[in-house]
């Protein structure tokens, strides 16, 4: 993290030096009323917006890193770049949901609730990154690793080659990664036990929640109880005050002792002994209440109770999946089935339950792998689907390289059944709803981020080639310079 | 899919007459044993020598291919199956795997065996051959271990069909020669890189000079018996070219992972080279390398890996070419043709050419594309793999 840090202040060290020796420059161009250099307009391509129809011939401008206007003819203000994409097809940029690219591929040891996956992020694992960008991935969801557990919270990152990691964060705590039956392969009773902590976290969460709560009424009450005693005591000042006027030179330091001592008792007087209990009372009432000690998982948990961040769980078996829901109806979470190999299996159910799912690989590379994925079946994605579950297809973040193909992963699921759109929007906009940032990714709309990919062919074609890619608006990506 | 097939075949009845009137029936029981004449219609027929047929059919007589071309006229008495608007391709061959390979298919104690046979291995009631089938693979070589520098011969075998003899397509196949890590061990010589070219060299000079028992390792020596050599570093590469061409061997190189930084020793060399399986993992230098051979003039062939990776990477291997530069029309060869000619088995299967087996796989859409699905696989003119159409869950049922 230090040398990350080390590394951003001289970039941006230079980046002020920088500023100002090209201000002259910018002040002169804005001057003559354009900004050309921030416009592109892109014409003539087959443009598959992902939000309603495609546009057959279309063009699409650019302008200060948004699209500002998708439309079947558009004419150039003079000055901005035009870019001839006749015959060519734009998309937007594909989206990993669950991928592990810039990751650390030791990491597989446990994270704890309160960390994120922003931590482990490491920037010079550059050549991934442009080989992802390369395939016409735009943005990768990171998210910690699939240990048994919670493990920490994800974020969505821009693949913008050499720039600081802030710059690249699209969205930070996009989820909240927890993981059944990854660690407890063959144990039955494992897995049962994992499901059994995620539960006993969840209520030990509302716990905390209400010993929040009542710790912050009890501590008003007790703010309000102080401020009435403080009241009521300088009033008994006052009135002593006036007794004391009035009864001479009869001084005392009373009022100061009490201030100091707080439970030193009055002036005793007839009434003394009835006065004493009174104050005795008060004195018990006035306890100070006590906090709960921080609980940073719990804090976590609630965040995801209370729907501020969705609970992402990694699961691949049909029991598993089936015990999953069955909680998440017991404890309100926005649930997000990561994985989810034997979700063909239970498909109604998660449909009903109307969680998300992000499929992993749809042709495994190996067919005997762990039992997690003895029942792996290619035709996972389609029947989800089919049966109504919101699915995303991502690469599942194992090999950092593998968020690369996450269109030829499209292609896979769509040989099983799956409807091309659907498969299309499962890598663009699906993916970006799932991780709550369609508002700036996923489709090519005005207003949304210019990220977006030209193609020489069908996305899904073996044969196509990326020609292009920008980010927000920006070319990143030119096959063969 | 199926009633939309039963409907085309009720335009065929009208446009044949009563001369096809059996195509219904036919359909109805695939598999059932091998027809006598059948007619298979596609959108596109693809050669595997680069040719495509437009609205191709393809005839087959005993199962052997009889004549392929663009809208040949069916004669009489033909089964016809008109497959719309889906594609046909030669059966695919993958020339490095040990699919059906029952134990280990090496013998590691000596490490020159010139004597073992794949052959010996092979079971043909193995489950790996209906994934081999479900992936469109219908010839496969199942080739000795890399755990001996002469590890022996392998054997190419078709993927279905039940009798023995009738499976194997070539017994003594190419001999599996290996120079690196896998075949160095600490109980037996060679335990070193230095110690295993010796030996080979030693080896390769005994047979030369005849002093060598084994025939094969004679012909192989003499350049008449052809020669896989597993190389991966650019130590073996190098090693490889080297004795290649001092001995003037008969050679394939296969895997050739350092390949992508010694292309100018790889084209000098002019050797076939067999490359894969890649994964989506694989970095973007070794998926390169299929373009780059390409454009030296090497001819090339893919594998998938299997059994150790799952027979359909044969196809994700030959997209992730593609996706590096690879053109269609070899990507399509490396998988069909290329394998069978590298193999020495072209002359049997890998096109769809009169007098070939009939091995073919039928898909939705362009064979290349990994959005196509496999709808059919014949192997000797049967029908050995059909997708029950129409279904989301996409079941296979292999008809034996």
């Amino acid at each position: 993290m230090r040398s990350i840090i080390t590394l951003e202040t001289k970039r941006v060290l230079l980046l002020c030096a920088l500023l100002v020796s090209i201000a002259p420059l910018t002040a002169s161009a804005q001057s003559r009323g354009r900004a050309p250099a921030d416009m592109v307009l892109i014409k003539g391509a087959r443009i598959i917006t992902m939000a309603g129809d495609d546009l057959e011939m279309g063009d699409l401008l650019i302008r200060k890193g948004k699209i500002s206007a998708v439309a079947q003819r558009l004419r150039a203000r003079r000055g901005v770049q035009v870019i001839d994409a006749t015959g060519k097809v734009i998309v937007p940029g594909f989206v990993d949901a669950h991928s592990a690219l810039l990751l650390d591929p030791g990491g597989s040891s446990g994270g704890r609730a309160e960390s994120s996956v922003l931590d482990g992020v490491d920037l010079f694992a550059k050549r991934d990154l442009e080989s992802a960008l390369s395939q016409g991935v735009t943005a990768v969801h990171l998210l910690p690793p699939s240990v048994s557990g919670i493990s920490g919270r994800g974020a969505v990152l821009r693949l913008i080659p050499d720039a600081s990691l802030d710059a690249m964060v699209l969205e930070a705590d996009t989820a909240l990664k927890a993981s059944i039956g990854r660690g407890s392969y063959g144990r039955p009773i494992a897995r049962l036990g994992e499901l059994k902590s995620l539960r006993s976290a969840l209520k030990k969460a509302i716990d905390y929640r209400d010993a929040l709560e009542t710790y912050d009424e009890e501590l008003e009450e007790y703010v309000k109880k102080l401020e009435e005693r403080a009241a009521e005591e300088e009033k008994e000042k006052k009135k002593e005050k006036k007794k004391d006027d009035d009864g001479g030179d009869q001084k005392k330091n009373g009022p100061k002792d009490t201030a100091s001592k707080g439970n030193s008792k009055p002036p005793v007087k007839k009434e003394a002994a009835a006065d004493a209990k009174k104050d005795d009372k008060k004195d018990e009432e006035l306890k100070k209440p006590k906090k709960p000690g921080f609980d940073a998982r719990s804090s976590e948990l609630i965040k995801a109770l209370e729907g501020e961040i969705p609970l992402f769980v990694e699961v691949h078996r049909a029991a598993d999946i089936v015990n999953l829901l069955d909680l998440v109806e017991e404890y309100p979470v926005k649930l997000v089935l990561v994985g989810c190999t034997e979700g063909y299996l239970v498909s109604d159910a998660i449909a009903k339950a109307e969680a998300t799912v992000i499929a992993g690989p749809v042709v495994r590379r190996t067919l005997l792998e762990n039992s997690e994925f003895r029942n792996h079946k290619p035709h996972n994605a389609a029947a989800l689907s089919a049966a109504g579950v919101r699915l995303v297809l991502a690469s599942s973040g194992r090999g950092a390289l593998e968020t690369r193909y996450l269109c030829l992963n499209a292609a896979q699921a769509v040989a099983e059944g799956l409807d091309e759109r659907t498969a299309l929007a499962a890598i663009t906009v699906d993916a970006a709803r799932a991780l709550g940032v369609a508002d700036r990714i996923g489709t090519l709309e005005k207003g949304k981020d210019a990220d977006l990919v030209v193609l020489d062919g069908d996305p899904l074609s073996s044969s196509t080639r990326v020609e292009r890619v920008f980010i927000q608006g920006k070319e990143v990506f030119h096959l063969g310079r | 899919m199926r009633i939309e097939m039963r409907r085309k075949t009720a335009v065929l009845l009208l446009l044949f007459c009563g001369l096809a009137l059996s195509a219904p029936s036919a359909q109805g029981t695939p598999g059932a044993g091998p027809a006598e004449t059948l007619a298979l219609r596609g959108a596109k027929v693809f050669t595997g020598t680069g040719t495509v047929h437009e609205n191709g059919v393809v005839l087959i007589r005993n199962g052997k291919i009889e004549a392929v071309g663009a809208g040949l006229n069916i004669p009489a008495g033909y089964t016809v199956k008109d497959f719309g608007s889906a594609m046909i391709a030669p059966g695919l061959v993958d020339p490095d795997t040990a699919l059906g390979a029952s134990g280990s298919n090496s013998e590691p104690v000596t490490a020159v065996q010139p004597g073992a046979s794949a052959e010996d291995v092979f079971d043909r009631f193995h489950e790996d051959f209906e994934r081999a089938l479900a992936a469109g693979i219908t010839t496969v070589l199942i080739t000795p271990s890399g755990q001996n520098v002469i590890g022996g011969t392998a054997v190419a075998v078709k993927t279905a069909g039940a009798a023995r003899g009738e499976r194997i397509v070539r017994t003594s196949g190419p001999l599996m020669v290996t120079i690196g890590p896998s075949a160095q061990m600490r109980e037996r010589i060679p335990t070193s890189q230095i110690g295993a070219v010796d030996l080979l060299e030693q080896t390769l000079e005994r047979a030369r000079s005849g002093k060598e028992r084994s025939p094969r390792l004679r012909a192989f020596a003499r350049g008449k018996l052809d020669g896989f050599f597993r190389v991966s570093s650019r130590i073996e590469i190098d090693r490889a070219v080297a004795i290649q061409k001092e001995y003037g061997l008969r050679l394939t190189l296969v895997g050739v992972g350092d390949g992508w930084r010694m292309m100018g020793t790889l084209e000098a060399a002019g050797l076939p080279l067999v490359l894969g399986g890649y994964s989506f993992n694989t970095p973007d230098r070794y998926l390169r390398v299929p373009a780059r051979a390409k454009e030296a003039g090497l001819k090339i062939a893919f594998t998938s890996g299997a059994p150790a990776a799952n027979p359909a990477t044969l196809r994700t291997t030959t997209a992730l070419a593609m996706r590096h530069g690879l053109d269609r029309e070899t990507a399509l060869k490396a998988i069909t043709g290329h394998p069978a000619e590298i193999t020495g088995i072209a002359h049997r299967v890998g096109s769809l050419l009169p007098g070939k087996d009939a091995d073919m796989v039928v898909f939705s859409g362009d064979p290349l594309d990994l959005s196509s699905r496999i709808l059919n696989v014949y192997v000797n003119g049967v029908l050995v793999l059909a997708h029950t159409a129409g279904d989301q869950q996409a079941e296979r049922e292999v008809c034996r």
